[in-house]
This record gives structure tokens, sequence and C-alpha cells, in this order.
């Protein structure tokens, strides 16, 4: 592709991202006009002055909707580089953090800490360090059963995911079944299908950075994963340390799935999906996929979110079941595609 | 004349079974150097410890008379490159970018290709006459036409030492011989896996025999292909005339039990 095409191409993505981020403003239980969405942005953001302006559209666009726009993004994008990455590292388009079990295996160690963690839970670290240290376990134990070499089939280690991640569900759903209060129990089950709606200011800022910096690190070893995507063996004979690599990337996919399910709980498949797509875009060229796939997986999650609080306005669907309604039936398709090609 | 990859007593197994015992070998500088041997012999093994696919012990594996481990690995790949069978991959590239991916160890892993590394691909795309493939998406290609890039991304490369693990598998005869002659014509140093013996014979300007891990034979191709051998070995039935142009031809004529 011509240098001034992706240039293009890139700019018209941001201006997608802008164009959402102003429908999420916009939309939700009770419907604030366009024009004020962009005076309240401008006078938080930039100072400007407006006589017009209500406190309580401040509070729904300022305090509310932009925030979880915000989360939407990190954690869509996060979630879609750490898909990339994972279908790079294993040879295998169909994995993605929610299919391998790490999502699962966040959701678990969580819904331990709910069960006994008492005070704990209330401390800002102790749920995104258990989510961290839940992804990273079940991480470990689908390459064991799965195989970390390149030689091992990707076929067994979706098996060896979905075999995880049935099984640390139901750690999970055991759990949250456990919990002896009605009303929380009610907010894990919202939280365990997956929901953006508890962005505020003062929680988004971990998962946000963790999933921008998780992008970065991607990003900054691109050719890697270019390589790395045709085999262990063909990437260190192109000079990648594949062993450092794989590692690497471990630690930083737990990482951004782990702050992911703290802070929204489980989002299904936007990892598998979003990089297809940008695939489809720009080629197997990891250091153009990276950034793309953060940006369209950031749009795509905070358009849903919209979906997820408009449908049954005024209450809230999980945005998770609308993640995987796309895609399940996109694993399907896929699935299809490869029996036939 | 320098070494350029050289083993010392290389021992490798695998639970139980040992599949390599004791394995020295050296490369000459700009000498093209076979191993042969029948199947489960330990030759892709071997390879496989040269071109760091399996880490190997400490001094047993030296690339310019400098052990291995001490090399990072884009100083590696920079030294020595690999042409061999490769895995059906999901992932598109273009056959431009896959040879391009050839210049990987002289870049950053977030630098991009410069003109000179698109030029040194394109160069190498036409020595092998598929420049008008450049465009064209890898995974369309023929198994031939596959293994063809393969090797013009071993050539963007630009290592002086050619690690082949049995290339010319599925290549049909004509580029079985062609690439030989491209790999000769290049004076490289060259170590390469062989099955088909008369390639190797007519190629190599020494052969190593592995058998059962260990090194059985080691010279000139006119001087180690004999009967006995073939009949050890590879328990075969063979003759060996000399050609007019004084290889050794090996003629099969059935197999031994």
């Amino acid at each position: 592709m011509k240098k001034a095409n992706s240039i293009l191409m890139y700019l018209f993505v941001l201006l997608l991202l802008v164009i959402s981020i102003f429908i999420a403003c916009a939309f939700g239980s009770s419907k604030v006009p366009l024009k004020t969405v962009i005076d309240v942005l401008g006078h938080s953001l930039f100072g400007w002055e407006s006589e017009t302006l209500v406190k309580s559209d401040i509070y729904i666009v300022w305090s509310l909707r932009f925030p979880r726009a915000l989360l939407a993004l990190a954690v869509g994008g996060g979630l879609a580089v750490a898909g990339a990455a994972m279908q790079s590292i294993t040879r295998n388009v169909m994995a993605d953090p929610y299919v391998l079990g790490i999502s699962s295996g966040a959701l678990a160690f969580v819904s331990i800490g709910y069960l006994i963690g008492g005070t704990l839970v209330s401390t800002g670290w102790f749920i995104p360090s258990l989510a961290f240290l839940g992804s990273l376990f079940s991480l470990f134990l689908v390459f064991a059963i799965g195989g970390f070499s390149n030689s091992s089939s990707p076929a067994k280690l979706v098996l060896s995911g979905m075999a995880v991640s049935i099984t640390l569900n139901a750690v999970a759903q055991y759990c949250i079944y456990n919990q002896e209060n009605g009303g929380g129990a009610s907010s894990i089950v919202n939280w365990m299908m997956g929901s953006i709606g508890g962005a505020r200011w003062d929680n988004i800022a971990l998962p946000a950075i963790g999933c921008l910096l998780g992008a970065v690190f991607f990003s900054f070893h691109a050719r890697s994963f270019d390589l790395i995507a045709l085999g262990d063996e063909t990437a260190i004979t192109l000079g990648t340390d594949t062993k450092r690599l794989k590692t690497l990337s471990m630690v930083v996919v737990a990482i951004i799935c782990g702050f992911s399910v703290a802070s929204c709980g489980i989002i299904g498949l936007v990892g598998f999906m979003i990089p297809h797509v940008v695939r489809i875009m720009v080629g197997t060229d990891h250091k153009k996929m990276f950034p793309l796939t953060f940006i369209i997986g950031g749009i795509f999650l905070i358009l849903m979110d919209v979906l997820a609080r408009t449908v049954l306005s005024p209450s809230e669907v999980p945005v998770g079941i609308f993640t995987s309604l796309c895609g399940g039936p996109y694993f399907i398709w896929l699935l299809r595609k490869k029996k036939k090609g | 004349m320098s070494t350029k990859v050289e083993t010392k007593k290389l021992s490798y197994s695998i639970e139980q079974s040992r599949i390599l015992r004791d394995v020295s070998i050296s490369v000459p500088e700009n000498k093209m150097i076979g191993i042969i041997g029948p199947n489960g012999s330990g030759k892709t093994t071997l390879l496989r410890h040269i071109y760091r696919a399996i880490p190997s012990e400490k001094k047993t594996v030296y690339i310019n008379n400098r052990e291995i481990e001490s090399y990072s690995y884009s100083e590696s790949a920079r030294e020595l490159t690999v042409v061999k069978q490769e895995n059906p991959s999901d992932f598109e590239f273009t056959v431009e970018g896959m040879v391009l991916l050839g210049r990987a160890p002289y870049r950053k892993s977030f630098e991009s290709f410069t003109k000179e590394d698109y030029e040194i691909a394109n160069k190498a795309l036409e020595s092998i006459g598929m420049l008008e493939y450049a465009k064209r998406s890898f995974n369309a290609l023929s198994g031939g036409e596959k293994q063809r890039v393969l090797i013009a991304r071993s050539l963007a490369q630009q290592a002086d030492i050619y690690i082949l693990d049995e290339p010319t598998n599925h290549l049909d005869v004509h580029f079985q011989w062609s690439l030989m002659s491209l790999i000769k014509n290049l004076g490289a140093t060259v170590l390469g896996v062989f099955h088909e013996m008369n390639l190797a014979a007519h190629y190599c300007d020494e052969l190593y025999v592995l058998s059962e891990g260990k090194v059985v034979a080691h010279g000139i191709p006119s001087e180690i292909l004999t009967s006995e051998l073939m009949a050890s070995v590879f328990k075969i039935n063979a003759e060996i005339i000399s050609l007019d142009d004084g290889h050794p031809y090996i003629i099969f004529h059935g197999e031994l039990c």
C-alpha cells in the first residue's frame, strides 16, 4: 500500500473514532443533543464558555459517558491487539484471549477474591492484581496442555483453551452463586457478562494505561510478530529470540486481559474478530496492524456499548452479549471458510 | 582456509533415545558440504542445532570459530541463512513481503524497511526469475514457486553461510538442479541435508554420512560412496559408476533385507 493511502486510512479511522465517541456521549437512557455534547466536552476539556449548559448534562456527558467511552476504547483496543499478538504467536487465526480461556482465568480469580476477600476488595489494587494473576495462571495452563512450541497443533491449543475456560468459568459461577448478598450478586453477574457501565474518572486510569502500554509494547516488536507468524524456526533463523518474545508477550497479554476483566468483566471475541478485519485491510504487516487494530477494536467496543445501553433503554444489557453475538457467527463463518479452502 | 561452521562432539537425546552421538563436522569456507543418511539418522536434528531451532549445549556448535551461544539471534541470522520446507500458514503475505523479511536481521523490530531493502529483495526475486510475482499472494503459489521465493528470501538475507534442509523436496527435477547450480554459483559456504544422493554427489565437495546419530563416513563423494556403504548404511543394493565429468553416480538395483 502506498504511503499516502495508509495515511489517509489512518485519518479516516481516527475520524471514525472521534465520531464514535460523540455518538457514545449523545446516546443512552437519556438523549443529549450533539450540540450539547460538543459544548460540554469543549467546556470540560478546553474551558470553553457556554451559558446554556445544564448541570445534569455536564454530569451525564463528562462524568459518565465520556470516561465510559475512553474505557471502551482502551479495553476494546487492548483486547484486539492482545488477540492479534496471540494469533501470530500461536500461528492460529482462531486464537483470542476469550477462546484460549485467559479471560476465564481472570474471572475465576476475581470471583474467588470477591468470595473470600472481605475488606480487601475495596482497595484499588486487589481485584486487578487477582485478575492479572488469573490470566497468567490460565495462560500457563493452556500452554502446558496445548503445547508451547510451534510444532504443537493449533487445534489442540484451541481445545485446551476451551477445556480450561469451561473449568474456570464453573469455578467463577460457583463463587458467584455462593455470594450471600443478593444485590451484590446481580452486579457481579452484570460484570461477569461484560459491562463497561462501572467506568468513572477515578477507576479508568489503570486499565487504560495497561491496555495502551500493551499496545505500544506489541507495536514496538511488530516485525517479530510478522516473523513468528511463519513459525518459531523461521523466526529464529531470521533473527528473533522467540523464547523471549513469547514470554514477554504472555505477561503483556495477561496484563491487558487482567485489567480488562477486572474493570469490565468478560468481553468476548473482540480479540478474535478485529485482527481479522484489519488483516483484510492491510495484510500481515504488524507494524500497520497493531495501531489500526487498537483503534478499530476501540471503535467497535464503543459502538457495541452504545447498543448495549440503548436496545432495552432505560435498562442496560451487558455489552459482552453483543460482542459474542457478533463474534460467534464470525467464528462459524471462518471455520466453514477454512474447511472449504 | 577458515572454518565457517563446526560442531564438536555434539550429542543430543530425547528422553531415552540418543539422536546424535558425538557428531563432529566442519565446514570450510566457500565449500559445499552435504550430509546424507537414512531416515531417522539425525541429519535434520544436526542442522536444527546449527540454526538454533534446538538450543545446543555450550561449546558444541561454532560459527566462524565462535560459540554459537555468544551470538545474538539477529547476529547469527546475519551469518547464516536457512532454506527448508516451510509449514503452511494462515497468514497472508505478498511474495515481495515474504522476501523482504530476509532483511529483518538488519533492521530493528519497529524499523521500516528501507529503499535499499526493497532493492535487495527485488534483485533476489529477479535472480530466481520471479520478479513479476512480487505483488502476488505467497499462499496462492505452487509448492515449487513457494520454495523459490524462500530461496529469494535467503538471498536477500545476504549471509555467508547457507544451511539447506532438503530444499529440493517438492521441486521438479529441473528446479532441483537449477536451485543447486544457483546456490553453487553463489560461491557461498553451504551445509546441506540431501535425500537425493546423486544430486549431493554431483554438487558437494565433501559428504558426511550419518547413521544412527553417528558420523560413519566422511570424505569426497567419489571416494566414500561405495557399494559397501550403500549396503551397510542405506540397506540398498547399488552400483557406483564414474561419470565422464568425474562425478560418481549411484545406480540402485533393489533393497536389501
